[in-house]
């Protein structure tokens, strides 16, 4: 049987990589597959633990976390295609609305 | 090294390499495709970690789903190019920093895990699950109940606890939770305080059992570790026969014989069971049979074999159904004058859903998770709604362009003609487009 350990690192390293896409790509679609990348390795360690303590609140958790995920990927680039027709960019360094 | 840590060490490696492809790749759409396998193999890691249904869940959604909208937005934009504006950096200070976090991160995480700080050993094994069955016809006692005689009823305790008060022939308790190991039995009349049977059985974590009561002389208990794979498991309680052997029992054509159809290859000894048999659709008429007691199993004529030696399943079971998941005790009960007869009864295959199936997960979604999961649905709802406000555009009214409203109440060449009083060639003269109709429906 492979160790909780082993897959909670494997998450964590995962989890690192999205964090990296966040802050290091421009392009915001790719933002937001980095984003779907860091609730998944999260997703990951929640499913591990809960076979850690055969608990399978964890598991439903995990449900929760994907069905929040869609909804937040439509709302999201939903946003990203309105964006795209006013500024015909999706280049998150071109978008400083909210600048003062 | 087993072959699981084998297979999650390739899928381990394989989601770090589609993660960091879909980093570094330059062509959004290459991004989407890496992180579909990425999804894929992490699909893979929860099937490893008892959780098929969040491992369908996740490629039907994450895989499926979600990735498509991603790959239709990216075509529907014309993103896929990502390079261009990579030189009017608004934050250069940002890619040391971020690296520097994930390395933290990365080390902080790991040496929490190393130094034993997070609980994380081999999972907790959980206590086995046993329930009892009475199948043994201990003589009765001599009082007499409405004229016949009353069963004897005992006491049933599990490691000095009281699992059933009144645990008569014929019984069947609830999966009881018992810590692994060594495990004492004990069955006491409730009449005159007799201690019966005491007994022992070793029970393994995470197993699940049947304990069958059985015996007319000997009584005692005898285990039964629920199958691997589903079917029919019947279990030999029939103290007159060494072992059972199970067949088919069918009428011959044009003649009094019979034949026997033998099922299973094994024959199942007193206080066993045997592998997972299926009950078949067509009519069965199962028999159990002593083997080597009738001569001939292909062609039987002697009536009085037959009798002596079958216990009859399926006229004791009219309920069953094609490829049925059940347990069947075949053993005896007694008469009210006192003699033995064959009988067969039905008990539920099992009973524990294993961790992580879907109908563990769909209960607690349905029943513990109710409300959570009615917001979750009003959130989907919600998002629905959001996504048409945002991108809807107001009503798309085409404006009417110039050139088409543009009346000619005469042809160019008629005025022309009018002012010069010469006539141009006619197959010189520019001419408009003949007039259409919009078409319809567009």
């Amino acid at each position: 049987m492979v160790p909780t350990e082993a897959f909670v690192i494997l998450s964590m390293v995962l989890f690192a990589m999205g964090t990296l896409g966040v802050l290091l790509r421009r392009n915001a679609i790719i933002v937001f597959m980095s984003v779907e990348l860091m609730l998944n390795s999260a997703n990951l360690a929640l499913v591990a633990f809960s076979r850690q303590w055969q608990n399978a609140d964890g598991q439903l958790f995990t449900f929760f976390v994907m069905t929040v995920a869609a909804a937040e990927v439509a709302v999201g680039l939903a946003i990203m295609v309105a964006i795209f027709r006013t500024k015909q960019s999706i280049n998150i360094d071109e978008l400083h609305l909210m600048e003062g | 090294m087993t072959v699981e840590i084998l297979l999650f060490m390739a899928v381990g490696v394989v989601t770090i390499v589609t993660a960091a492809m879909m980093l570094l790749s330059q062509n959004a759409v290459h991004s989407a495709l890496f992180l579909i396998v990425n999804f894929i193999g992490v699909a893979f890691l929860y099937l490893m970690l008892e959780a098929p249904f969040l491992a369908m869940v996740q490629i039907a959604v994450y895989a499926g789903a979600i990735m498509v909208l991603f790959l239709f937005v990216i075509m529907l934009l014309g993103a896929e190019k990502t390079g261009a504006g990579a030189n009017l950096r608004r934050f250069p200070w940002l890619a040391p920093v971020a690296v520097t976090l994930a390395v933290s991160f990365i080390i902080s995480v790991g040496a929490a895990l190393t130094q034993g700080q997070i609980d994380a050993q081999a999972p907790e094994a959980r206590d086995a699950q046993v329930r009892f069955v009475h199948a043994a016809p201990i003589a009765m006692s001599e009082s007499v109940e409405g004229g016949l005689p009353a069963n004897r009823t005992f006491v049933l305790r599990v490691n000095d606890e009281v699992i059933d008060e009144s645990f008569v022939f014929g019984d069947e308790t609830e999966f009881v939770e018992v810590a692994p190991g060594l495990v004492n039995i004990g069955l006491r009349a409730t009449a005159d305080g007799q201690d019966l049977v005491t007994t022992t059985l070793e029970l393994t974590a995470n197993s699940v059992q049947t304990a069958v009561l059985a015996g007319e002389e000997a009584i005692s208990f005898y285990s039964v570790a629920q199958p691997d794979t589903a079917g029919l498991t019947v279990f030999n309680a029939y103290p007159a026969l060494p072992a059972l052997a199970f067949g088919d029992l069918k009428g011959e054509l044009f003649d009094d014989a019979r034949r026997i159809l033998p099922v299973g290859a094994d024959e199942v000894a007193f206080g066993t069971a045997s592998a997972p048999l299926q009950y078949p659709a067509d009519f069965p008429n199962w028999v159990a049979y002593a083997p080597g007691s009738i001569e001939d199993v292909s062609r039987i004529t002697d009536a009085a074999e037959l009798r002596d030696v079958v216990v009859r399943i399926s006229e004791f079971l009219p309920e069953m159904r094609y490829n049925e998941d059940a347990l069947v005790v075949i053993g005896t009960e007694r008469r009210p004058d006192g003699s033995l007869r064959p009988t067969a009864t039905r008990l539920d295959a099992a009973s524990l859903e294993p961790f992580g199936s879907v109908r563990t997960i769909g209960g607690m979604l349905f029943i513990d998770y109710l409300l959570p999961f009615q917001l979750v649905a009003m959130l989907l709802l919600a998002a629905m709604v959001g996504v048409i406000v945002i991108t809807y555009r107001g009503e798309h009214v085409p404006k009417p362009s110039r050139a088409t409203r543009r009346k000619v109440a005469r042809p160019l060449t008629s005025v022309i003609a009018s002012q010069t009083g010469s006539d141009l060639a006619e197959d010189d003269a520019p001419k408009l487009p003949e007039k259409t109709e919009p078409v319809a429906g567009d």
